[in-house]
């Protein structure tokens, strides 16, 4: 859910491009680092952010009947944490407003914070905490995943309902949360059953990279091997 | 694919390529300045009609292209729109258009929502004329003149250069999935993206291995191609602002 060019006031535009601005640098220093440390990781920042961008051009069935597609921030923000993500999303968010006209250059700051910075973060907080639980892999991605996207479609209501705030806030954030309620929500639980499935799919087939990136256990790669 | 990569193609091929980036992000900037502070009448009309004309007149991006590209901003700006116009709660005011439940518009919350409809969409075309005639090797170029951080710049341009390769791939994988007369399903998707995030690995293993191999130590450089500035570009650009101002001004003043 990308807020079009021209959309927001031009205050609110400046705002939130100062909120995002401290993740979006702490991030990209976090891949400055990376990359001086491992200039090979280079390669793999710009697949993992390349992959994110084509996710656009995967269909997903639609309960509403409109075609949609994966954002893919929960699982960039469970595959490299949510700094990079802030980062990657940035420079994909970009590419989007330039490339598929999706979003916009003014409404940046906003797009980043909602997409790039609170649904990884968010995603990354429930993945970590069903897996300090000792939950499943399959529960913590269906949550990460679903909950990206829920609270990237929550912030960016609170986005529009504050730039047009009508007699009260909450009367906005009600009236924009339910407009996009009916794509959005169907759409998370969604993602989060591919995710699962996505993630099943990985096991099997790329268990030693899940493995470095400290996602499953040995017993968990060696089980896929087998 | 053609969808995906209409405006880039469309950037490449333009005669508008051959122009100086910063000039064109003066243009593209100012116009959504323009739309942005200037009142929507006839402010975002004049800029829209600016646009327009740019992009298919001199630019010679193809209609077509420009309304593919409009088809994705367009629905959430009239459902942006509408929602702006109705409000929820609150008390209507005398000269509510209609009140149904507790949703209510007036004159004034219509206004309001053509409004931001009209910034949204001369914003989005303002922008459209950057992105239908600067190819984004360009900019990052011109991002790398500006002294943003190499090492940022360079993932950058890997990812715009993995995005084509990717987006084959992605392609390539869905009409297969169709030949087997496969509908979209959670399934199918899954195992899309899985087999996309596996191949984007291997392709970059296969990409680091190739470049190390060249003596690929820290960054891509390409040579820039060196273009002259265009006082006549620069002389239009002024034009075409001071007109859209002159006609804003003269609006507001009769």
């Amino acid at each position: 859910m990308h807020i079009a060019e021209g959309f927001l006031p031009v205050a609110h535009c400046v705002a939130w491009g100062i909120a995002s601005a401290p993740f979006v640098i702490h991030g990209a220093r976090a891949v400055i680092q990376e990359s001086t440390k491992n200039p090979e990781s280079k390669l793999l920042l710009a697949a993992a952010g390349a992959f994110t961008f084509v996710l656009s051009a995967i269909k997903l069935p639609s309960v509403t009947g409109s075609s949609s597609h994966p954002t893919g921030t929960g699982a960039g923000a469970i595959l490299f944490k949510p700094p990079v993500m802030a980062f990657l999303g940035t420079v994909v968010l970009l590419f989007q407003a330039l490339l598929l006209a999706h979003g916009g250059l003014t409404t940046l700051g906003a797009n980043v914070f909602s997409m790039a910075i609170a649904g990884p973060w968010a995603a990354y907080a429930v993945w970590r905490l069903v897996r300090v639980g000792k939950g499943p892999m399959e529960l913590g991605v269906f949550l990460a995943m679903a909950v990206a996207d829920l609270v990237t479609y929550c912030v960016t209501s609170l986005q529009l309902a504050l730039a047009y705030p009508d007699p009260n806030l909450l009367g906005a954030l009600a009236k924009f949360a339910g407009v996009f309620a009916l794509t959005q929500i169907p759409l998370a639980l969604m993602e989060g059953l591919v995710g699962v499935l996505l993630f099943r799919f990985l096991v099997k087939v790329a268990a030693p990279e899940l493995a470095r990136r400290g996602l499953i256990n040995t017993a968990q790669k060696e089980a896929a091997h087998a | 694919m053609a969808h995906m990569t209409a405006l880039d193609d469309a950037a490449w091929q333009g005669p508008w390529r051959r122009v100086r980036v910063g000039e064109k992000v003066v243009l593209s900037v100012a116009l959504l300045t323009t739309a942005l502070v200037a009142p929507p009448w006839p402010g975002c009309a004049l800029v829209a009609m600016a646009c327009l004309v740019l992009i298919c007149g001199p630019a010679h991006v193809p209609p077509r292209t420009l309304r593919l590209a409009m088809a994705a901003p367009l629905p959430f700006l009239v459902i942006g729109g509408v929602t702006v116009a109705v409000v929820l709660g609150g008390t209507p005011t005398a000269t509510a258009l209609f009140t149904w439940g507790p949703l209510w518009a007036d004159p004034a919350t219509v206004t309001k929502g053509i409004t931001v409809f009209s910034r949204g969409v001369a914003g989005t075309l303002s922008i459209m004329l950057l992105a239908t005639t600067t190819p984004m090797v360009d900019l990052l170029t011109w991002l790398r003149h500006l002294r943003v951080p190499a090492a940022l710049v360079e993932i950058a341009s890997l990812t715009y250069r993995l995005l084509f390769v990717l987006l084959s791939s992605a392609l390539a994988i869905r009409a297969a999935q169709t030949a087997r007369l496969g509908r979209p399903t959670l399934a199918t998707a899954a195992t899309a993206m899985g087999a996309l995030l596996v191949r984007s690995w291997t392709r970059a293993s296969r990409l680091q291995a190739g470049l190390e191999g060249r003596g690929y130590v820290d960054d891509l450089t390409t040579l820039a191609v060196a273009r002259r500035a265009s006082p006549t570009f620069m002389a239009t650009t002024a034009l075409v602002l001071a007109g859209i101002w002159l006609a804003v001004v003269a609006v507001s003043v009769l």
